[in-house]
């Protein structure tokens, strides 16, 4: 497996939002403050697999979804597809290249022009690419395309008013599969749908890269989702990642307390295992300002002294060479079970959280 | 029995709109005795969230028509009472939790004054007295398929709006008394340093944080049965988590009657007691939450635990429930769920639907109902 050259390889990658300063804050001096969505996160993806991103909101996966698949330039570092660095095309290269990967975005209402026809939009990126196609061949490729994500041809010209969510997006994903795209980069696929269209749309999925042989990148917070159609997960908390390793590994041998804690706060239908939960305290804190050392200190019930000062690096951890955690103490936490942490709840834990607006009021008053 | 906190008794709630008329629920019963958390479980348009406005009488009348049944709260037939006498259960009888925690707080009031409200009339209505309520604005009857005439909009009489009410940001000024309150039920839902959240905006605070101003809000009246229409949905699963182990802790702390609805089997196994399960505006199944979810009794029940994923890929397939929920202005002949059915037979075509009813009690005498016409066969469905 590791002799396959990878189909896209992050390195070190950054997107950082500046803030906006007032005229007075900028005559003033104020420092120029930015919101870091990316920090410095390094992953690949190989061809034909499937690679999770799992965390909470404003950990940055939509924003690392959209670095990948080029809607965002990112801040620093480099992105290699198929060892070409693609992180700073532009202009024609970049349109040129965008048929390699595709998206399927989490809102089903939002990402359907309303006065299109089902032909005109799931044939929008091959009008792009191949300008000039008749539209007779168009439709026909439309009308080939639609079983394949379970819908029927009849539908062509009809609007996407008509369809259900599920319907929705199964049209998206139609939409990202007319240029046959070696990645697709699927943001919460299935975040606005119900349990039973919900399986529905994974076990396509499945069988689509069966098929064809594309790989995906599922950004989720959904982990049964991801232990569904990933191979491998990888762990986003603040802008960095926790955790990376297979989905078996990471799933039942979670490392990182970040991933426990995540694992461990997901609601299971099983009446016996109520009560049995563990609840980190507090919120995600700002990214303007993240906290110096790991970033899961403020919320971490394993936190020492070294944690607030020094970051932990990614690391090789147990038996498996390809399980890696971001975390000073995985040795000793590594064999804690989810279960047993909500003994020791929150205790270094900030009991303040911190509101997302708080910032505005530090860069004034500072 | 008879000390039951809410008895829905055949309720059916029809939405007529131009398209048609949308049967969104139908003859839906529902127990609820004091100090219990019932749950309520179905995919998006089974009704769910119609069956919550419908308790505390928050439905938009028209379109939404209560055609018949009972809503026995305390005693009362709510919808027997009229409707300017609403105002006086909610809040304090009734309180809500919505979904959407920023759709639902007054984005111009800070948050310390929007519970201070709350507080202050359930104190009123201690004291015997009644809040003064805003003339009803009568809504327009979309089921005629026409505009309005000027002359049919009925509003409530012109009030000139009171200038330096509206460009103030703050309530009336709160007394120590109500000041201390405000801050007691803040620290209750585990707000810290509440002496600076009371005078912050919604738009200061995160989800979490505003989820928890709206139980506050909610608790504040003290009511006597809290309807949680998904409080959680919105939220990120660990602060999910500390919600939902909030609200745990409240209920034994405050000793309030929950009725929680969601669409997540995770959650409602987490949270309820007693589970209904609904379906096109039917309450397919209801039992102790144990029942439901080891031996369910009705095949939608079943599919849907079912089709929660939790397998690898290399695993084989997901069981999947095929097509979807009904139009609800079109039911199918026979038990509705028929075409989705893996059981499904021609007397599930034929008959008219299947009421919801009562199998043999268990070993504890629990009560467990299906409206299904095989419930012995669900265990072993295909």
């Amino acid at each position: 497996m590791s002799a396959a050259q990878p189909l896209v390889q992050v390195e070190d990658i950054q997107k950082y939002f500046p803030l906006t300063r007032s005229l007075s804050e900028t005559i003033r001096g104020h420092a120029k403050l930015a919101i870091r969505a990316v920090d410095g996160v390094s992953f690949d993806v190989r061809p034909g697999e499937t690679v999770g991103l799992i965390g909470e909101s404003g950990s940055g996966k939509t924003t690392l979804g959209w670095l990948i698949s080029r809607l965002h330039e990112p801040t620093g570092g480099r992105i290699l597809f198929e060892g070409q660095d693609v992180a700073h095309l532009q202009g024609s290269k970049l349109r040129a290249w965008r048929r390699n990967v595709q998206v399927v975005f989490q809102d089903p209402v939002g990402s359907l022009d309303p006065r299109m026809r089902v032909w005109e939009i799931v044939s929008e990126p091959i009008r792009a690419q191949e300008p000039g196609l008749r539209k007779a061949e168009l439709r026909r490729r439309v009308a080939e395309l639609l079983p394949t994500v379970g819908l029927m041809p009849e539908i062509l010209d009809q609007y996407p008013h008509e369809f259900s969510g599920g319907g929705r997006q199964r049209l998206s994903l139609a939409r990202a599969l007319s240029l046959r795209p070696k990645l697709i980069v699927l943001d919460e696929p299935t975040s606005a749908l119900d349990v039973a269209v919900q399986a529905q749309i994974l076990n396509r999925l499945v069988a689509l890269q069966s098929e064809f042989g594309f790989a995906y990148l599922l950004i989720t917070h959904n982990v049964s989702a991801v232990k569904y159609v990933a191979d491998r997960v990888a762990v986003l908390y603040l802008g960095k990642l926790a955790e990376v390793g297979t989905v078996r590994e990471v799933l039942e041998h979670p490392t990182h307390p970040y991933t426990k804690a995540l694992l461990a706060a997901l609601p299971v239908p099983d009446v016996r295992r109520r009560r049995a939960r563990f609840r980190i305290s507090g919120e995600i804190p700002t990214l303007i300002r993240p906290p110096p050392g790991c970033r899961f200190a403020t919320r971490c019930p394993f936190v020492i002294d070294r944690c607030r000062v020094e970051e932990p690096l990614l690391r090789s951890i147990g038996k498996d060479p390809t399980h890696l955690a971001a975390c000073h103490r995985a040795e000793e936490v590594v064999d804690i079970p989810p279960e047993t942490l909500m003994a020791m709840e929150g205790s270094g834990a900030s009991p303040s959280p911190i509101a997302p607006g708080s910032h505005l009021v530090g860069t004034t008053a500072a | 029995m008879a000390d039951a906190l809410l008895r829905i008794e055949h309720l059916s709630v029809d939405y007529a709109v131009g398209a048609g008329t949308f049967h969104a629920l139908k003859d839906v019963s529902l127990e609820l005795l004091p100090g219990q958390v019932v749950g309520v479980v179905g995919e998006t348009g089974c009704g769910k969230s119609t069956l919550g406005h419908s308790i505390p009488r928050l439905l938009p009348e028209p379109p939404a028509k209560v055609k018949s049944g009972k809503i026995i709260f305390e005693g009362t037939d709510l919808l027997k009472i009229p409707k300017w006498r609403m105002p006086g259960v909610r809040g304090t009888g009734i309180g809500m939790i919505f979904q959407e925690p920023i759709n639902s707080l007054n984005p111009a009031y800070r948050v310390g004054d929007q519970i201070a409200e709350s507080v202050r009339i359930r104190k009123m209505r201690e004291r015997g007295l009644t809040p003064r309520v805003k003339p009803d604005v009568k809504g327009f009857d979309y089921s005629k398929r026409e505009l309005p005439k000027a002359s049919e909009v009925v509003t409530g009489p012109f009030i000139p709006p009171n200038v330096t009410q509206t460009l103030k940001t703050r309530g009336p000024p709160m007394t120590k008394e109500i000041h201390a309150e405000v801050l007691d039920f803040l620290r209750l839902v585990r707000i810290n340093d509440p002496e600076r959240i009371v005078n912050l905006f919604p738009h200061e605070l995160s989800g979490g944080m505003r989820q928890r101003i709206m139980i506050a809000m909610a608790l504040s009246g003290k009511p006597a049965l809290l309807i949680a229409d998904e409080p959680t949905s919105a939220l990120d699963v660990t602060i999910q988590a500390q919600v939902l182990t909030l609200m745990k802790e409240l209920m034994e702390e405050v000793r309030t009657s929950i009725m929680f609805i969601s669409h997540d089997l995770g959650v409602i196994a987490e949270m309820a007691d007693d589970v209904g399960v609904m379906y096109a505006g039917h309450m397919v199944e209801f039992g102790p939450v144990a029942e439901i979810f080891e031996s369910p009794r009705h095949p939608y029940t079943k599919s849907l635990l079912r089709s929660i994923p939790n397998k690898y890929k290399d695993e084989g397939v997901l069981p999947s429930l095929s097509g979807s929920v009904p139009n609800l202005a079109k039911l199918p002949d026979g038990c509705s769920f028929n075409p989705r059915c893996p059981m499904a037979r021609d007397v599930c075509r034929k008959n008219p639907e299947p009421p919801l009813a009562a199998l043999p009690p268990g070993p504890m005498g629990e009560v467990h109902k299906s409206a299904c016409f095989f419930p012995d066969e669900v265990p072993s469905m295909p």
